[in-house]
């Protein structure tokens, strides 16, 4: 007995043989519009990319952000893609459209802000600053340099020059006491490759040159690991605090969207887990972020006049 | 039986003993007066502060070296260094909370500031010659309308909430409330 047998053999006998079958073409037809009704919208789940600055390396930022891109997807139902991207290729990528959202340095935020009218979503909570950072310049503990005149003549190591807390920070820091970095140091220089804020604290660690650029975040953060300890360096001078890395959103990102993205980002909290390939992680844990803080565009302006002073983008004049 | 004078001093000795100790057990029922055996315990208590504050004075002096030399960054990198060797100790929390209200971290300050009360109740205690009861009172003053007038701007932002939650605690622990 066929299928189409058997469903007939179950209705009342009046019912004539035409009939029953017209009854199961009709429940078969009924079944297969649902399954493609449930496809369909799987399909058509909206698909977007978020753009991470990679902080040390393309790996790491993956390892990182992996979880908390998963987990803002079941909470827009949206699909994220996780995009690493080269801080120095950020601004072009974004504006080619490769990504809406993005993650980057407060820098990168100012210039997207001012350039494509990026929309501040939040800043990221990390070390004893929380939504803040500075930038330090340090010296070896045994070296006598001790104060920002004693800069002068010397071998400096700075981070990368899109580093607001490795670079912009600190080149400030000088031409505030009067002191110009490219005339007034006998030499400086920027590391190549990944982990650079490691790099050019060990530079000065291990004697290479005299006296480096670095962010106060990751000088706490190598002590708390046991790298390297307080006795180790002076520190020279430091910055005023300014926002740290921020999420924001492309002009063209709907308001709604954008507005439901932020709630998502300052609802998260050290508890919130997601399942990411077979485990269940803490999202805040694994990207190393202690929450999110929603600033104000304002809050920004200090790095403004920072960039403005030290001629660097966007506001940068030939 | 006959008694040398020998036996009979015996006889008194012994007897004059019995008899001061019988009155010895008798005053001290009544009086309740002991004898004492070692420090009083407001003396035990009194050398445990005057340590404690020696040893927090000996740890913590290269930070307020540093601090009196205008490097608040340097102590905090030294108190970083000081919490690997003393973790939880409410000290630390006390003297970042104040280096980071002068450094503009206004809400992470005050968390540190409450986390330092919640470990150690003596830097509320008016008796304890630990308490910061006038730096606390100075913060509540300037930052709690400061930090009132931004949460009612800004309605959504937790992170002014739990500042301004953290405010009131404060408040609360100097006018008396517990834990």
């Amino acid at each position: 007995m066929n299928p189409v047998q058997k469903v007939s053999s179950m209705l009342p006998n009046p019912l004539t043989r035409p009939v029953r079958v017209l009854f199961v073409i009709l429940c078969l037809a009924l079944l297969v519009a649902a399954a493609l009704v449930a496809c369909d919208r799987t399909v058509t789940r909206q698909k977007m990319r978020i753009g991470y600055m990679n902080c040390n390396s393309e790996q790491e930022t993956v390892a990182r952000f992996g979880p908390l891109t998963t987990w803002l997807s079941q909470q827009l139902e949206i699909d994220f893609e996780l995009v690493p991207v080269d801080t120095q290729e950020f601004t072009e990528r974004f504006n080619a459209g490769e990504f809406a959202f993005t993650h980057s340095n407060p820098l990168l935020y100012i210039i997207l802000k001012k350039e494509k009218q990026l929309q501040l979503l939040a800043t990221e909570m990390r070390g004893r600053y929380g939504a803040r950072t500075a930038g330090s310049i340090i010296s070896r503990k045994d070296s006598g340099i001790l104060t920002l005149d004693d800069l002068r003549g010397k071998r400096m190591m700075f981070g990368p020059q899109l580093a607001p807390s490795g670079y912009l920070a600190q080149y400030n820091l000088m031409l505030d006491a009067g002191i110009d970095p490219e005339r007034d140091l006998a030499y400086y220089a920027i590391p190549q490759g990944s982990f650079k804020h490691e790099k050019v604290i060990y530079s000065v660690y291990f004697g290479q040159y005299d006296v480096a650029a670095a962010p106060s975040l990751d000088l706490e953060t190598m002590i708390r690991e046991g790298k390297i300890s307080a006795d180790d360096f002076n520190i020279i001078a430091e910055s005023p605090i300014f926002p740290y890395c921020s999420f924001g959103a492309a002009a063209s990102v709907p308001a709604e969207l954008a507005s439901r993205f932020r709630q998502a980002l300052i609802s998260l909290t050290p508890e919130t887990t997601v399942a990411y390939q077979g485990e269940s992680v803490k999202v805040l844990g694994a990207a190393w972020i202690d929450g999110f803080d929603p600033l104000v565009d304002s809050d920004y302006d200090l790095l403004r006049e920072m960039a403005k002073k030290a001629n660097m983008p966007p506001y940068q004049e030939y | 039986m006959s008694r040398d004078r020998f036996d009979i001093l015996t006889i008194v000795a012994l007897a004059g003993v019995a008899l001061l100790t019988v009155l010895l057990l008798v005053s001290g029922g009544t009086s309740g007066v002991r004898l004492p055996t070692g420090p009083s315990q407001a003396t035990e208590r009194a050398l445990q502060e005057r340590a404690q504050a020696a040893f927090l004075l000996d740890t913590y002096a290269p930070v307020d070296e540093l601090l009196a030399a205008n490097k608040p960054g340097e102590a905090l990198l030294r108190l970083e260094q000081i919490e690997r060797d003393l973790p939880g100790e409410g000290h630390t929390a006390l003297l970042r909370g104040g280096i980071l209200v002068r450094q503009g971290a206004l809400t992470e300050g005050i968390g540190e500031y409450v986390r330092a009360v919640k470990l150690r109740a003596d830097y509320v205690d008016l008796r304890s010659p630990l308490q910061r009861r006038v730096e606390f009172e100075q913060l509540l003053a300037t930052a709690l309308p400061q930090l009132q007038r931004r949460a009612q701007e800004n309605p959504d932002n937790p992170q002014l909430s739990r500042a301004l939650r953290d405010l009131h605690y404060l408040q609360s622990r100097l006018a008396g409330g517990c834990e």
